[in-house]
C-alpha cells in the first residue's frame, strides 16, 4: 500500500510535467497540473488516516512515507494547488500585457515551459520528502534549483536576469556544501563498517548511529545543516531570498516561500536527528539556534523600513523559517510537533499572501507599499485575501501560527532556551508590527476613482479557499495533535 | 611505477590545475586547464576501478570523463568563443601573486582540516582526499574573485571537482545512483547558468556581475 502510494505521488508529477510539455492545448495543461497537486493532497491524507506502518521503507530502502514525509506531501499538495490555480489567470494577465505592450519584441510568456517546470518543480520536492537517502535527498533539492531557476527569470527583464542568476549561484553554491557533507557521511558510514549501499541510508544511520566516528560526523553535520540551510533560507545564504521572491512570478513566490524553504528545512530535521544520536543534542541545537536567532534579526531589522511588498514578504518568510529553527533547537516533542504545524500553516498563508499581491502587482504595476492604496475599497476580494493572509502570518487566533508560536515559546522551559525564545518573542513582534503597518496602509484608505485596481475577477474562490483552510486548520490542528506529535516523537532523534 | 604513485600524480595534477585556472584570466585556457582536471579525474577513477576490480567504478569513470573532461569543458571553451572580449577590464579581483598566495593558504587550511579525518583510516588515499578540500577552497576563491560570469561559473566547476576528487580519494567512490544523479544536476546547472550568461550579453552587453547591482534593501 505505502509502495502504491508512493509512486503514485513520484509519477504523478512527471507525467503531468511531460503532457505539459507536449500538450498544446493550454486549459487542458491547466487541469492536468492542478490535478496533480490535488493528487498529492490525496496522497498526504490517504498516508495519515490509513494504519500504514509509517517507519516502513520500501524500494531497496530508498523512499518511505513516514510522518515527516506526510505532512510535508500536505504542505507540497495544498499550496501547490492554490498556487496552481493562481498561475492560470497569472498567465492570462501577463499574456494580455504582452499584447498591448509597447515593446513587440519580447516573446510571449511560454506556457508550455511554465507548467513543465512547475510540474517538475513539484515532482523535486516530492522525491526530497520521501527519499529516505541522503544522496538522493540531495539531488532532489539541487533539482529544485535547477527547476526553478528559470521559474524565476520568467518575466525576462533584466532585474529578473539579475534575480535569477543570484538564485542560481548562491544556491547551488550552498547545495555543493551540503554535497561535500553527504560525502563526509558516506566516508563516515563506509569506514564503520556499513555497505556502500546502506551507508547513506537514514533509518540506517539513525540505527547504527553508535559505529559512526564523532569527529567526521561533526564536519558533516555542520556542513549539510549549511549548505541546506541556504536553501531554507538561513543566515549566512538567506540573501538569495529577497531578490528571487521579488522577481519570480506571483505563483512561483507563493510555492518556493510557502513549501521549497520548508521541505529544506525538513531535510536539515533529518540531519539532526542522525547528529542528535551520534553527537548529543547540543551540537546540532547550537547551530539552529544562532542560525534561526540571527535569521530572525535579520529579517525582523529589514522589514521595519521595507519599501517593497514583495520584498516585504520574502523577508517575512526568512523570519518565519528562522523561527521554524529556533523551535527545532529546543528540540523538545512539543516543540518540534509545534514547528510542523507551524510550517504547514505558514505555507498556505504565505502563499495566500503572495498570490494575493500578485494581482496587486498585475494592476498597480508597480511593487512600492505606498502606491497602493484602498485595496479593500477597489478590489475587495484580493484586500480581504491579503487581510487573511496577514492575520495567520502574524498568528492571531483562531489561526495556526497562534497555537504554534505559543507551543514553542512555552516548550523553552530550560533556562538557556528562555533567553533563545525572549529574543524570538522580541523579533517577531518587530516584524508583525512592520507587517501589519504595510498591509493596512495598502488595503485601508480611500480608493479614489482615478487610482489604479487590482483586478478581483476570479479571486473571490481562491481567496475563501485560503481562508477555509487557514480557519480550518487553526480549529482542527493543535500541537498536541496525536499526528504531529507522533511525527515528532519520530524525528527527535533523543536519545 | 605502482597504481597508488599513479593516484598521487593524479591528485597532484588536480590540484596544480585548480591552482593555475585560479591565477589564470583567459577563459580559453582555463577551459583547457578543467579539461585537465577532468581527465585528471577521471584517471583516478579508473586507477580505483582497476585495482578494486570493480565494474560500478569502471561506469562512474566513464560518466566523468564524459560529464567533467568532455562535456563541461567543451561548453566553457564555447562560451569564451562567444562572449565579447572586454579588453579594459581586469577580469579578476586580485593579482596573480595574491591569487597563488591565498590558493597556497587554501591548500594548508585544507590539510589541517582533514587532520581529523585521516585518524579514522591512514591510508595514502585517505590522505589524498586534503586535496579534495583544498579544491574546494580554491574553487571558492575563484567564485568570489573572478568578476565574469563565465569566470564564475569555472569557480563553481573546480569547486564540484573538488568534492568529487574528495568522494573518490576518501571513500573509494560515491555510490553510482548518486553519481549519476550528481552529475545530470551539474550538467542542468552549469546549462542553466550558460543560459543566463547569454541572456546577460543581450540586456546588459556584458558578462560583469558587478553590473547585477539593482536588487537590493536600501
Amino acid at each position: 500500500m505505502s509502495q502504491l502510494l508512493i509512486s503514485v505521488a513520484l509519477l504523478a508529477p512527471v507525467v503531468a510535467s511531460l503532457l505539459s510539455f507536449s500538450l498544446k492545448k493550454a486549459k487542458v495543461t491547466e487541469t492536468i497540473s492542478i490535478i496533480t497537486s490535488l493528487i498529492l493532497l490525496a496522497i498526504s491524507i490517504l498516508g495519515m488516516t490509513s494504519i500504514l506502518d509509517p517507519g516502513r521503507v520500501v524500494f531497496d530502502g530508498l523512499l518511505r512515507l513516514d510522518r515527516l514525509a506526510q505532512i510535508m506531501l500536505l504542505v507540497i499538495g495544498s499550496v501547490s494547488t492554490l498556487a496552481g490555480w493562481a498561475s492560470i489567470s497569472y498567465l492570462d494577465s501577463m499574456e494580455l500585457s504582452h499584447k498591448f505592450s509597447t515593446n513587440p519584441q519580447a516573446p510571449p510568456p511560454n506556457r508550455r515551459t511554465y507548467w513543465a517546470l512547475f510540474n517538475i518543480f513539484s515532482f523535486a520536492m516530492v522525491l526530497a520528502v520521501l527519499s529516505n537517502n541522503l544522496g538522493i535527498t540531495w539531488v532532489a533539492i539541487e533539482a529544485t534549483t535547477i527547476a526553478t531557476t528559470f521559474l524565476v527569470g520568467f518575466k525576462r527583464t533584466p532585474l529578473s536576469l539579475e534575480a535569477a542568476w543570484k538564485y542560481a549561484m548562491i544556491c547551488s553554491f550552498g547545495i555543493a556544501i551540503a554535497l561535500l557533507g553527504v560525502s563526509i557521511v558516506y566516508f563516515a558510514a563506509t569506514h564503520s563498517g556499513l555497505s556502500g549501499s546502506q551507508a547513506l541510508q537514514i533509518n540506517v544511520l539513525t540505527t547504527h548511529y553508535r559505529l559512526l566516528d564523532h569527529s567526521a560526523m561533526r564536519l558533516a553535520v555542520g556542513l549539510m545543516i549549511l549548505g541546506f540551510g541556504a536553501k531554507a533560507g538561513l543566515v549566512p545564504f538567506h540573501s538569495w531570498l529577497p531578490d528571487a521572491h521579488s522577481q519570480a512570478p506571483a505563483p512561483i513566490s507563493a510555492l518556493m516561500s510557502g513549501v521549497l524553504i520548508s521541505v529544506a528545512f525538513s531535510v536539515i530535521l533529518r540531519v539532526v536527528a542522525i547528529s542528535n544520536l551520534v553527537l548529543g543534542s547540543s551540537y546540532a541545537h547550537t547551530y539552529l539556534a544562532v542560525m534561526g536567532l540571527a535569521s530572525m534579526a535579520v529579517a525582523s531589522l529589514l522589514l521595519i523600513n521595507q519599501r517593497d511588498y514583495k520584498r516585504m514578504l520574502a523577508q517575512s518568510s526568512i523570519e518565519q523559517i528562522g523561527f521554524v529553527a529556533v523551535a527545532a533547537s529546543f528540540g523538545t516533542q512539543l516543540a518540534i510537533a509545534a514547528l510542523l504545524l507551524h510550517v504547514v500553516v505558514h505555507g498556505i498563508g504565505k502563499s495566500l499572501a503572495f498570490i494575493s499581491v500578485g494581482r496587486v502587482e498585475s494592476g498597480f504595476h508597480t511593487t512600492e507599499i505606498s502606491k497602493v492604496k484602498g485595496l479593500l475599497k477597489n478590489s475587495p476580494s484580493v484586500g480581504f485575501g491579503l487581510i487573511v493572509a496577514l492575520s495567520v502570518l502574524v498568528g492571531l487566533p483562531p489561526f495556526g501560527l497562534f497555537w504554534s508560536e505559543t507551543a514553542v515559546i512555552t516548550s523553552a522551559s530550560r533556562t538557556h532556551f528562555v533567553l533563545i525564545a525572549a529574543g524570538a518573542i522580541v523579533f517577531i513582534l518587530i516584524s508583525s508590527v512592520a507587517l501589519v503597518r504595510s498591509v493596512l496602509k495598502m488595503t485601508l484608505g480611500p480608493g479614489d476613482l482615478n487610482s489604479a485596481i487590482a483586478v478581483s475577477r476570479g479571486f473571490s474562490p481562491i481567496a475563501v479557499a485560503g481562508f477555509m483552510a487557514s480557519i480550518l486548520l487553526g480549529i482542527l490542528a493543535s500541537p498536541t495533535n496525536g499526528l504531529l506529535m507522533s511525527a515528532a516523537h519520530s524525528i527527535a532523534g533523543l536519545r | 611505477m605502482t597504481n597508488s604513485s599513479l593516484i598521487d600524480l593524479a591528485s597532484a595534477a588536480l590540484l596544480l590545475s585548480g591552482v593555475f585556472i585560479a591565477s589564470y584570466n583567459d577563459l580559453a585556457r582555463q577551459g583547457s586547464l578543467l579539461r585537465l582536471q577532468g581527465l585528471a579525474l577521471a584517471a583516478i577513477a579508473f586507477l580505483m576501478a582497476f585495482e578494486h576490480n570493480s565494474l560500478e567504478l569502471w561506469i562512474v569513470g566513464l560518466l566523468v570523463l564524459v560529464v567533467r573532461a568532455i562535456v563541461l569543458p567543451g561548453l566553457v571553451k564555447s562560451a569564451a568563443k562567444r562572449i565579447p572580449t572586454e579588453k579594459d577590464r581586469s577580469h579578476s579581483r586580485v593579482s596573480n601573486t595574491t591569487s597563488l598566495l591565498i590558493s597556497g593558504a587554501s591548500t594548508i587550511v585544507a590539510y589541517l582540516a582533514t587532520i581529523p579525518l585521516s585518524h579514522l583510516d591512514s591510508s595514502s588515499t585517505t590522505k589524498a582526499s586534503s586535496i579534495g578540500l583544498a579544491l574546494v577552497l580554491i574553487g571558492v576563491q575563484i567564485l568570489i574573485t573572478k568578476r565574469m560570469a563565465v569566470g564564475q561559473i569555472v569557480g563553481f566547476l573546480v569547486l564540484d571537482n573538488g568534492i568529487a576528487a574528495f568522494g573518490f580519494l576518501a571513500t573509494l567512490g560515491v555510490p553510482l545512483l548518486l553519481e549519476l544523479g550528481g552529475s545530470l544536476d551539474l550538467l542542468f546547472a552549469i546549462l542553466i547558468m550558460g543560459a543566463l550568461t547569454d541572456r546577460m550579453i543581450v540586456k546588459f552587453g556584458t558578462t560583469d556581475v558587478d553590473e547585477l547591482s539593482e536588487l537590493g534593501d536600501r
